[in-house]
């Protein structure tokens, strides 16, 4: 293996690019580095200016969600050295907006977070005495779907979303799904309101390159499929037998 | 409800390419399998007309077999049948990722969920090529 | 300038912040409450809590055991009625979160289950699998959106505003613009976490900086028991990644490099083939971690490419287990160390993990600095006096952080508005600070790295696990020259958008402001107690000492230390005693 490696970061700064641009530096190769660790070499050693979040580097807070290499990854659980030779390529997130370097506004996917009302709904006013009794088989229909670390990957992955950001997307939708799927949970028909719409689950063509990035095994595409599923038998049922319902 | 003040914003938005779909090879087959309904309409097509020069006689039906017998349509239907055969493909692998039954929680193996329509296909596959092979 | 203000202003977007603001709005729905943070909630650091939370929930458990379990694993420097409360409000906080959606881990039969956990005698850890800080963050940010909670995201907090002897709001730079904001509130609540940050191998995420303890420090609040710094014995070498507690309570096992489970050598009782409570792998963190450093003396530890290590054994649980119950700890062993946990051994060595330290409350989380409130690992209650339990943290930030909630509440819907005139003032100032002293900054000198990679290296071997005067002296000496030399940082980054050097030069002030209340702290307490071990004062010694160090900013800008006793309320202070009973009771050396 080579001493070191080339990255290309992609740089943009809004008061003084109108375009990104491509910048190249020389990092030290180590058989244990994650992607992560050459950014933060370059920024502490090489260029203070380089822009990027990051936080626990241990693929839990969802922070480092970047492009490497045309494909959407966690830096830091991305090891280094599967791109030796390099040059390794490194870009912020699509279909968000760049507010700098590798920095992506995200406002637009926690409005959409919002929207799903990614809450335990109850109709009863008042708590149990204790727990809601929730058997691990119970526990096991939401559980992958709670796994979401919010990094987005996927609404990078979606091309759906590329060409019309009102698409809700994949994370708010399998969030949406993790409640609806939650023994303890009663807003399926408000959360149906919502997302049964245009913009929600049925502007999901199935690409399913949402599930093919997440790095916590959501599953995000089966989430909305198992949605679609669920809302076709509402709305049969809203006619069939009015007087039901979640 | 969370409300979230902000300023205004300077970030750069930049547009999906419409060549997004040749960027990556799940794009690609995507596309293309949702490009394969449109043979999945043209053998439905293929096929009202064949019902339709049957029930106009031998004559109009030996017409409609020469048609079928040109050369440049034996191409299509080849491209066609290729379509078809990766639209039935593509369409077994996705039952399992739209429709995925659990067993005391957890999630059956993908292979189980799409092996019936795998069969299902192969099974028709056999009667209607059994069919025609023995006629002919 | 933007100014805005509001009745209740948190600092800080983690489990306690989010469980404050939703206290506050559900105890007054009248009063404005906002959250700013330097990262969006969802990053904050609760995420990465793997293990569990403590609460009395089994019929033959009770709040005393639980009780006597936090104060002897704190050494008797716990304020007692703080451990009280906490025990009392902990499980009804843990329910309301199970209420609110949270995913706990079940039995069969569909009720919370428990597990084993270092310290407790009994099995009272609430858990969602092995990701249970992250559960319970995500809870608790998807519920507060349902709550008109105002938020200010990637903001990062330069100053308290403090006018009349009052904290009246912060001075912030919102990261996206660069915009510097001026937010007045009634009251502030920081809940900023740790400062694992100021030494070099820790669990904590890069923005653990210590930011809310430095800015009440300099606001003048008093700081606490800041020498008490929690090793966790099995951190993954390198990374300093955590690995959890649960992997012992599961019956995992930790060997030197003959195969031997060390621990039965330093009074944590006899190895058995099950987990025993409070024994072995389940002593307290403390001295798990102090053990290492007897084996690393004796040499019998293994010397890997990042130092030394021990291992951690999970090979006998089979996979099975390991998947169910330990599936995160699996998924980090194979991403960053390349080994599977179901057939190979783990390295790892203790790494800082936890601040018992930190601004100092009453148990209604106050400062004594009016319109200041404090709750969560930023906070010192003492709860987790001289050495914390695992899963007694998360559960804090609950309970404290609801009780900070309602208490700013009611003091900030009877205490006036603050008065503008002078806090936009102040705020004009800030501005004029940080444009001239970082972003406008020429002719520096040092690189922030450097400086911040020295300062970790000279806590590290001035205040890690043991101590003594001149390693300490010597810290405080080198960080003094830290702090001399931070002013020639150099500045790269001059933009507004999104100005991260700005923030590392930031925390890295503040960090040098942490790490020398932590020496100061350090050095005047003569004594051993806890995480805190002096190897030139081996013995407690409850007659001098059974106090709190509280520090304060002095004068000179140095930090001078006085004493607070603890409260001591049902439980006068004993020996610890892990392991089996012995007749001689069975105490080791502190």
């Amino acid at each position: 293996m080579a001493d070191t490696i080339v990255i290309e970061v992609a740089r943009y700064s809004p008061e003084s690019d109108a375009e990104p641009h491509f910048q190249r530096y020389e990092v030290p190769l180590r058989g244990d580095w994650m992607v992560l660790d050459a950014l933060n070499y370059i920024k502490d050693k090489l260029d203070g200016s380089l822009t990027y979040r990051w936080s626990c580097r241990m693929g839990i807070c969802g922070s480092c969600g970047m492009v490497v290499n045309g494909y959407e990854r966690l830096t830091c659980e991305t090891l280094l050295s599967t791109f030796a030779p390099g040059p390794v390529r490194v870009e912020p997130l699509r279909h968000f907006p760049v507010a700098r370097d590798l920095v992506i506004d995200m406002t637009d996917f926690l409005e959409k977070l919002s929207r799903v009302k990614p809450w335990i709904v109850r109709k009863d006013k008042t708590p149990p005495a204790r727990e809601y009794i929730q058997t691990p088989e119970q526990l096991s229909n939401f559980k992958q779907y709670s796994h979401c670390i919010n990094c987005m990957l996927c609404y990078s992955a979606c091309p759906v979303y590329g060409i019309d950001p009102h698409f809700t997307g994949p994370a708010a939708l399998a969030l949406a799904e993790r409640y609806n799927l939650d023994s303890r949970d009663q807003g399926l028909s408000e959360r149906l309101d919502v997302l049964s719409q245009h913009d929600g689950i049925w502007d999901c063509t199935v690409i399913g390159e949402c599930s093919e990035v997440c790095p916590k095994e959501v599953d995000p595409s089966l989430a909305i499929q198992e949605f679609k599923l669920t809302a076709t038998k509402e709305w049969y049922k809203s006619f069939l037998m009015p007087w039901g319902g979640k | 409800m969370g409300a979230q003040l902000q300023s205004e914003p300077r970030s750069l938005h930049r547009s999906i390419s419409n060549w997004w779909w040749l960027e990556r090879c799940n794009y690609l087959i995507f596309i293309l399998r949702e490009f394969s309904s449109v043979f999945v309409a043209y053998f439905l097509l293929v096929t009202l007309g064949q019902l339709c020069a049957l029930s106009r006689g031998p004559q109009a039906y030996a017409a409609f077999q020469a048609h079928m017998r040109q050369p440049r349509i034996i191409v299509l239907n080849v491209i066609a049948l290729a379509f078809l055969a990766l639209h039935t493909y593509t369409w077994s692998k996705l039952v399992p990722k739209v429709f995925l039954p659990r067993r005391h929680g957890h999630p059956l193996p993908e292979m189980t969920t799409a092996l019936p329509s795998y069969i299902l296909w192969a099974i028709a596959t056999i009667v209607v090529a059994a069919f025609i092979l023995g006629a002919s | 300038m933007e100014t805005s203000s509001h009745d209740i202003l948190l600092v800080g977007g983690g489990g306690a912040a989010l469980r404050a603001a939703i206290a506050v709005s559900e105890s007054n729905p009248k009063l404005s409450v906002a959250v700013v943070s330097k990262v969006y909630p969802m990053r904050s650091h609760t995420v990465s809590a793997e293990g569990g939370a403590a609460g009395v929930i089994a019929e033959d458990d009770s709040y005393d055991e639980h009780a006597y379990d936090t104060i002897s694993g704190g050494d008797w420097l716990s304020d007692q009625d703080c451990v009280e409360i906490f025990v009392n409000e902990c499980p009804k906080e843990l329910l309301r979160l199970e209420n609110w959606g949270c995913p706990w881990s079940r039995r069969d039969d569909g009720k919370i289950a428990v597990r084993p956990f270092g310290g407790m005698k009994k099995m009272r850890t609430w858990f969602a699998a092995d990701k249970t800080g992250f559960h319970m963050l995500h809870t608790l940010f998807q519920t507060s959106l349902r709550y008109p909670v105002v938020r200010y995201d990637e903001t990062f907090v330069t100053k308290l505003l403090v006018e009349d002897d009052r904290v009246c709001g912060v001075v912030a730079v919102e990261l996206k613009t660069g915009k510097v904001r001026l937010i007045m509130a009634n009251a502030v609540i920081i809940c900023t976490g740790g400062c694992g940050r100021v030494f070099p191998y820790t669990t904590n995420a890069n923005i653990c900086t210590g930011d809310g303890m430095a800015l009440a420090y300099e606001a003048g609040a008093p700081l606490k028991d800041m020498e008490m710094v929690q090793y966790h014995p099995t951190g993954l070498p390198f990374t300093g990644i955590l690995i959890t507690e649960a992997s012992r309570a599961e019956g995992g096992l930790l060997i030197n490099k003959d195969g031997y489970r060390y621990l039965q050598d330093y009074n944590l009782g006899k190895p058995q083939k099950e987990p025993v409570l409070r024994s072995m792998e389940l002593g307290p963190r403390d001295r798990l971690s102090q053990a290492f450093v007897k084996e690393m003396e004796k040499g019998r530890t293994i010397k890997g490419p990042y130092g030394d290590v021990v291992h951690l054994d999970l090979r006998h649980l089979g996979e099975e287990k390991i998947n169910a119950k330990l599936p995160m700890v699996r998924e980090l062993c194979v991403k960053y160390e390349n080994i599977d946990p179901v057939h190979q051994l783990i390295p790892v060595r203790p790494v800082q993990h936890y601040m018992m330290g930190g601004i100092h409350t009453d148990t209604n989380a106050a400062t004594p600095l009016k319109g200041l409130y404090a709750a969560g690992e930023a906070a010192c209650v003492s709860l987790n006096g001289a050495n914390r339990l695992g899963s007694n943290s998360l559960g804090e930030l609950l309970v404290f952080g609801a009780r900070a909630g309602r208490s700013a509440a009611e003091y900030a819907s009877q205490s006036p508005i603050p008065a503008s005139t002078p806090l936009l003032a102040q705020g004009a100032d800030e501005e004029r600070r940080i444009h001239s002293q970082y972003l406008a900054k020429t002719g520096g000198t040092e690189k922030i790295s450097t400086l911040r990679e020295a300062m970790q290296h000279a806590m590290e071997a001035g205040a890690g696990i043991y101590r003594d005067r001149s390693s300490l002296a010597e810290a405080v000496n080198k960080v003094a020259e830290m702090r001399e030399r931070y002013k020639a940082i150099s500045m790269e980054d001059r933009s507004s958008a999104f100005n991260t050097q700005l923030v590392a030069a930031l925390e890295l002030g503040y960090l040098l402001d942490v790490a020398q209340t932590i020496l100061q702290c350090g050095l005047q307490r003569e004594e051993s107690r806890g995480a805190h071990q002096r190897t030139d004062f081996p013995e407690r010694d409850d007659q001098k000492f059974l106090a709190h160090s509280v520090v304060l900013k002095g004068n000179d800008g140095r930090p001078a230390v006085s004493y607070l006793p603890v409260t001591i309320t049902r439980w006068p202070p004993g020996k610890r005693v892990y392991g089996e009973q012995t007749t001689d009771g069975g105490h080791d050396s502190h």
